[in-house]
């Protein structure tokens, strides 16, 4: 079974449902699609605290910006994400050590050099983002796709 | 120093609320898509509002 590393904005993907302005493509099925065979145990997914942070914190914050109960959302966000059957990991000292290393020889801001250096740790095939950023600065490093261009 | 059984305990009952539950949800998916489709601005992409919402966060 393939072990893959999802980012945030795969979940927020779903919730949003979001379509890709420019082509119209529904970014939201592909990842639902993800989501489903990780759901289904046909891939292992695994997800870092820091990155479920980063998820609840942008619920959060848009939620009290949008006038709505934020405690409420974070917590049926948590629920959400507690359903999927990821493997929820916190980063050790291992995975803050290489981190660590990325954030200094590739200039990769502290949130990504966690998420590369935990895929990286964990051997992971692949690590699920729509970031074209990320898969710029970490190519060399792992394979980074989109839920369109991974194959379970 | 070594990781302590209490502090062990201590993490685990942090993060609680996002342990899966023992009765698996064949919906969970479903039941999420556009769960928060009115709380984000709907013309950025996720990617661009969580590397917003780091930039905004180290800034601090």
């Amino acid at each position: 079974m393939k072990k893959i590393v999802i980012d945030a904005n795969i979940i927020l993907n779903v919730w949003r449902m979001e379509t890709d302005p420019s082509t119209g493509l529904r970014l939201y099925e592909a990842s639902a699609s993800l989501l489903e065979s990780i759901l289904n145990e046909d891939v292992a997914g695994i997800l870092l605290t820091t990155t479920a942070m980063e998820i609840l914190h942008c619920v959060r914050v848009n939620a009290e910006m949008s006038r709505k109960s934020a405690d409420f959302a974070v917590r049926t966000a948590e629920r959400d994400i507690s359903r999927l059957g990821l493997q929820i990991t916190i980063p050790d000292a291992g995975i803050m050590g290489l981190a660590y290393d990325l954030f200094r020889d590739f200039h990769l801001d502290p949130y990504d050099a966690i998420l590369v250096a935990a895929a990286v740790s964990e051997k992971a095939d692949a690590l699920i983002s729509r970031d074209t950023k990320l898969k710029k600065k970490t190519a060399r490093l792992l394979p980074v796709f989109t839920p369109e261009n991974f194959s379970v | 120093m070594g990781l302590k059984v209490n502090d062990l305990q201590a993490l685990s009952d942090a993060f609680a609320p996002l342990k899966r539950p023992k009765k698996k949800d064949p919906d969970a998916v479903k039941k999420m898509l556009g769960r928060f489709k009115n709380i984000f601005p709907p013309e950025k992409s996720s990617a661009e509002l969580v590397r917003e919402m780091r930039e905004k966060t180290i800034a601090r």
